[in-house]
């Protein structure tokens, strides 16, 4: 593969924003197809896509192809933890890296934005990421289809489809973290940090607010006998239970609960807005209101009608979490002495 | 030659940390010309080059390159830059650096065949960045930083680590390129190389313009003239004035802002 100018730009101007894009992607494209990153990538996605598939079944002591029922809830566990990591690391390797090693000198000092430099390389890494991920993915869920047959397979693509929009969040978020780390090791310290907050501590910190705030659940929680992700109101400290006043008018106006719906109505609970804070909860909620079997098969009590009101939070919140990195970057890289 | 500056730097200071790389510096480099900046090492001759690329924001002062002030946002697009240290992506080949600078530049195949012939650099066109030698890797920068029409060059030591053939080469192209238009800044602590290209000649010491730029045959002996004047003022005088006619040293910002 080779670059060759083939245009009648005068020689010396700036190259347009879109040609110095593609020149930047075409360029780390090359970098990365030659790189052991790419296969890194490959086999960390390939484990989140296939072990849910694999394992399943190994439990109960065969070799085989799990159903999509058992392998999404799984891969929604799995991908939480994995995919943020991953797509972290990555989105660091962006700049770190190059700035690092002063080969970005090269490349800002020629008729190339520093801005069209970071978004040729972020859309490389963005195009051959996202590749990589649907075909571990997609390859995952035609065999579980063709095994075990397609019922499920709206809510295994809902959990893909989170996934890649969390990987490009927590690519952007890395890519800023290259910039500000100033230095491999710093940046990625940063990243890992990073994971750190959003995997665990922010998570467990929102999940421990919407337990407390939520409305008191039903008794009835539990008689399927599966794992539940919440806290049934009948085990639950009693600090976690939502005050009476509101419990009482929020199960009130929930016709769900009132049904003896299966889990404390999340839709009255502070949900969607605070957990919008944490890319890795909006993946959740995103795969569970596009995937309305999983939310049921978790005990969420998630109604279908609420599906639509839920859709706007979690649309503002991946355009913000996808914007609000890639222009924190961007502006720390025009900046940056190199 | 035209009278009409290029390069522009005015009352720039550039500070690290505590660490003052440049105090209060005032220059202007001639369109067309080949000025050659010497000094001790810390001088702050990197920084000023970098300054110029855009590849630092000067603390105070102004950047001007082509009347335009020069941001790190957007580096002037006309300029060729030669780092101290040239790297490159390692996974590439040198072929591949070479279309990407060209197609940057738009340059046509002729600046190619150009850069081909002034570095050699035919014979590694297929190896990987990452398996060349320093040598090498300092060719592949100046053919990087030479590729027409950059309209100034700016190369921080780039005679360092070449053969006598690649230098001769180097020169010619230089003077070649100044005769058309370019203007050229060069940092170098190779005196014979720097009489070999009849440039003028700027002294930089502790990030002060310590010698305006001028015509000089012998820059060493002007390079110790000037040091021993400021470390010794008064009785360096003459010998200073005997090989500086024109440049005279700077007043010294003593004192960062």
């Amino acid at each position: 593969m080779s670059i060759r100018s083939s245009h009648p730009r005068p020689p010396g101007t700036r190259a347009s924003s879109t040609r110095a894009r593609l020149l930047m992607a075409h360029r780390e494209a090359l970098i990365l197809l030659r790189g052991r990153a790419s296969w890194a990538t490959l086999l960390a996605l390939g484990a989140v896509a296939w072990l849910p598939v694999l394992l399943v079944p190994l439990r109960a002591g065969r070799l085989g192809v799990a159903a999509f029922d058992q392998v999404t809830p799984l891969m929604l566990a799995l991908g939480g933890l994995v995919l943020p990591l991953v797509s972290l690391l990555i989105g660091t390797d962006v700049l770190a890296g190059e700035i690092e090693d002063s080969t970005l000198k090269q490349v800002v000092t020629l008729p190339i934005s520093r801005d069209a430099c970071l978004l040729g390389k972020a859309l490389a890494r963005a195009g051959l990421f996202g590749a990589t991920y649907l075909l571990t993915f997609t390859s995952a869920g035609v065999m579980v289809a063709l095994v075990q047959g397609r019922e499920g397979v709206t809510d295994f693509a809902a959990v893909t489809l989170s996934g890649l929009l969390l990987c490009l969040v927590c690519g952007g978020i890395g890519s800023w973290l290259g910039v500000v780390g100033r230095g491999r090791v710093r940046a990625y310290g940063a990243a890992l940090v990073t994971w750190l907050l959003l995997a665990i501590a922010l998570d467990a910190m929102l999940l421990a607010v919407v337990i407390a705030r939520a409305p008191a659940a039903p008794e009835s929680i539990g008689r399927h006998g599966h794992d539940e992700l919440t806290v049934p109101a009948a085990r639950a400290p009693s600090h976690q239970r939502a005050p009476s006043a509101n419990s009482a008018s929020n199960t009130d106006a929930d016709p769900h609960a009132r049904a003896g719906g299966d889990v404390a109505a999340l839709p009255t609970a502070p949900f969607p807005w605070l957990l919008l804070l944490d890319p890795i909860d909006l993946y959740r909620l995103s795969a569970l209101t596009a995937g309305p079997g999983l939310g049921a098969r978790l005990h969420l009590g998630l109604p279908d009608e609420g599906r639509r009101t839920r859709m706007l939070p979690l649309i503002v919140g991946w355009l913000l979490w996808l914007v609000v990195p890639a222009i924190l970057a961007i502006h720390r890289l025009r900046r940056a002495p190199l | 030659m035209s009278a009409r500056p290029l390069l522009l730097f005015e009352a720039v200071w550039r500070r690290f940390g505590t660490l003052v790389a440049v105090r209060d510096l005032s220059l202007a480099v001639d369109s067309g010309s080949i000025t050659c900046l010497v000094g001790p090492n810390g001088a702050g001759k990197s920084t000023l080059l970098a300054l110029a690329a855009g590849l630092l924001a000067p603390s105070s002062g102004r950047v001007m390159v082509g009347g335009s002030q020069v941001r790190p946002a957007t580096a002037p697009a006309a300029t060729g830059y030669l780092p101290q240290r040239s790297a490159f992506a390692s996974a590439l080949r040198v072929r591949e650096i070479l279309d990407f600078t060209l197609a940057a530049r738009a340059a046509g195949p002729a600046a190619r065949d150009e850069m081909l012939a002034a570095t050699g650099l035919e014979a590694v066109l297929g190896r990987a960045a990452g398996t060349l030698s320093g040598g090498w890797l300092r060719r592949l920068g100046l053919a990087c930083a030479l590729v027409p029409p950059a309209a100034l060059l700016l190369l921080d030591e780039p005679f360092v680590g070449l053969d006598p053939g690649t230098l001769d080469h180097l020169i010619e192209h230089l003077q070649q390129r100044a005769a058309e238009g370019a203007t050229v800044v060069v940092s170098s602590h190779d005196f014979s190389v720097i009489d070999q290209l009849a440039a003028r000649v700027a002294v930089l010491d502790e990030g002060v313009l310590a010698a305006a730029p001028s015509a000089v045959t012998h820059s060493r002996a002007l390079y110790r003239a000037v040091l021993s004047a400021r470390a010794d003022p008064v009785p360096q005088t003459a010998a200073l004035d005997a090989h500086h006619p024109q440049g005279k040293p700077s007043n010294r910002g003593a004192h960062p802002r």
